[in-house]
């Protein structure tokens, strides 16, 4: 996989700009960065799949906006809380419980919250009465867009509109039981919330010898050995085969979705297109760069680039439908009504007796 | 240096046994040889010309499946074998999962379909019941880089002037000259013959249709003889 430094070698010797004279760093990194999302608006996105481990893990959780930079989020998901309910606008503070913030202002407060505030989301299955005050957020997957195929602990689950909720159970911040649905508060954060709230989860992943994404060289790889492996042992390795991800979907989320690629920053970071499109964010990128207002401006040159860059994305394009190469099509009347199937549960193949 | 990069000197004015400027080795080289392993992604991807075989072990209850190859670039699945039980695998994605059956995630047993869950993921199912059977999936790849003058070029021998022209493209397009760039890479396009040889859609499929003649022998539109009307 070619790095931010590579793609940075091979900009600059189209541009004849090896000393950065001309374009800066900074200049190329900002433009490739603003086509990839290009090319992912145009071409469809990467989509990829992901076990999201409940309770969820953030690395803090924070109540101003002068607390972001000291977070982590560099590092791993961060829960906001300024933009939930807790927060009360007119006097600037951070409340705890809902009718704090009308009583400090002198106000008969509407009445009490059903059940405990937790600060931290995994809290929620930790409280002594067992009834969280409201939904926790569960992160999506990383750089999550729009949601392909979400399973919890095995069952897929439908999204559905807080408006919804709303309108059909007043109780659906704090309703506990088996998960039918999820939701999204707002959109800037990666969360989801699942309705109802799962009623227990699963601490077992969290041992010592357990780890979000790990590795494991023995040969037998179970639960204890955290959720995404990298499988080493006798029968599968990178040395015998395709590796294997073992995904422990017990009380875990399967989020199957569609992801937005991450912003390179450093040198050493690597795109999340697959390797043979990268070439294709250059051209873009040439593009654009023969197109600043600067000593480099060349017209021409940027209507190559832009004629190879809407080239690349037909091929980018066919190579998408050509992956479908191998679906089996069925034939149907042309101006029947399609069959139309309704969903329902099965019940399951066999029914244990004891 | 291979037959292509030879041409490709040729081309942009250099004497292939004697270079004064793009000598195998330097820095100076690297352009052309980058040049010629895009043009064969490209080609490839294209075309769908270039297929490998894995064998991937299958692992009881294991539904996903990362792709990550050794050698060559996963594009595409073509098919995919169940070598102990030699059926092959039905292509699904989620919906059609979802739709047959909500639980599907439940089923243990030998695997009848796959499915793309991500770029490099395949799904499987039902899970395989028991770790001794193995897929044997036949993919479209994208050749590794070469990096020796010596190194085969994965690609079909018809595609080596494609390749000459596309690296000639760009090499003008290093120097500034954009008409000459451009020129090389329409000659590129038309080379490779990618709106007439390699379409979007499946082969075509010749028909026969019948036309309905009448009994007095004329065709539709012909004259009347006696009326010098049409009919």
């Amino acid at each position: 996989m070619s790095t931010w430094a590579e793609h940075k070698t091979r900009l600059r010797k189209f541009l004849r700009d090896p000393n950065a004279n001309i374009w800066t760093d900074a200049d190329l990194l900002t433009i490739w960065n603003q086509e990839q999302d290009e090319f992912q608006n145009v071409v469809g996105g990467i989509k990829t799949v992901e076990i999201v481990r409940l309770p969820p893990l953030f690395e803090s959780t924070y109540m101003f906006n002068f607390e972001w930079p000291y977070t982590g989020h560099e590092t791993g998901y961060v829960n906001s809380v300024p933009s939930d309910l807790k927060y009360y606008d007119q006097g600037y503070i951070f409340c705890t419980y809902r009718w704090e913030g009308p009583h400090i202002a002198g106000h008969t407060s509407p009445g009490s919250d059903a059940g405990t505030f937790c600060f931290h989301p995994w809290e929620t299955w930790m409280v002594n009465d067992g009834t969280a005050a409201d939904s926790p957020p569960v992160w999506a997957g990383r750089d999550f867009e729009k949601a392909i195929f979400i399973a919890f602990d095995k069952d897929p689950i439908e999204p559905i509109s807080k408006k919804t909720l709303m309108e059909t159970d007043i109780s659906f911040r704090t309703r506990k039981g088996e998960v039918l649905n999820y939701w999204r508060e707002e959109t800037i954060e990666n969360f989801i919330h699942l309705y109802p709230t799962p009623s227990s989860v699963s601490w077992t992943d969290t041992t010592d010898d357990g780890m979000v994404i790990g590795e494991v060289s023995a040969d037998e790889a179970g639960e204890s050995y955290g959720l995404i492996t990298d499988y080493t042992g006798a029968y599968a390795s990178t040395n015998f085969g395709a590796a294997v991800d073992l995904l422990d979907l017990e009380d875990n989320l399967l989020v199957a979705y569609a992801k937005r690629p991450a912003e390179l920053i450093y040198d050493d970071d690597v795109s999340d297109f697959p390797d043979y499109f990268t070439k294709y964010i250059e051209f873009g990128t040439l593009e654009q760069a023969f197109r600043m207002e600067n000593d480099g401006k060349i017209e021409s040159l940027s209507a190559y680039w832009g004629y190879r860059k809407n080239h690349a994305i037909q091929v980018m394009k066919r190579f998408k439908f050509k992956r479908l190469a191998d679906r089996d099509l069925c034939l149907r009347t042309k101006g029947a009504v399609p069959r139309k199937r309704d969903r329902y549960w099965r019940l399951p193949d066999t029914i244990e007796t004891s | 240096m291979n037959e292509v990069e030879r041409n490709i000197l040729l081309k942009i004015g250099e004497d292939p046994d004697n270079p004064d400027v793009f000598v195998e080795g330097d820095e100076s080289f690297d352009l052309i040889r980058n040049s010629i392993n895009d043009a064969i992604e490209e080609i490839s991807l294209v075309t769908g010309s270039v297929t490998r075989t894995y064998k991937m072990p299958l692992r009881k209850n294991a539904n996903f499946y990362r792709l990550q190859f050794e050698h060559e670039r996963f594009a595409w699945p073509v098919d995919v074998w169940l070598h102990g039980v030699k059926r092959r695998l039905i292509q699904k994605d989620f919906i059609s999962l979802v739709d047959e059956n909500p639980r599907w995630l439940y089923d243990a047993g030998s695997p009848v379909n796959y499915f793309m869950a991500g770029d490099f993921i395949m799904g499987i199912h039902p899970a395989p019941s028991s770790d001794d059977d193995m897929l044997e999936i036949t993919s479209v790849v994208v050749p590794d880089r070469y990096t020796l003058g010596t190194s085969r070029l994965k690609i079909r021998d018809q595609f080596k002037w494609s390749i000459t022209y596309y690296a000639v493209s760009e090499f003008y397009a290093s120097r500034g000259a954009a008409k000459q760039a451009t020129f090389y890479f329409n000659k590129y396009l038309d080379k490779i013959g990618l709106r007439l040889r390699h379409p979007i859609y499946g082969d075509k499929i010749h028909q026969y249709q019948t036309i309905k003649r009448p009994a007095d022998g004329r065709m539709p539109g012909q004259y009347d003889d006696v009326n010098m009307g049409r009919t």
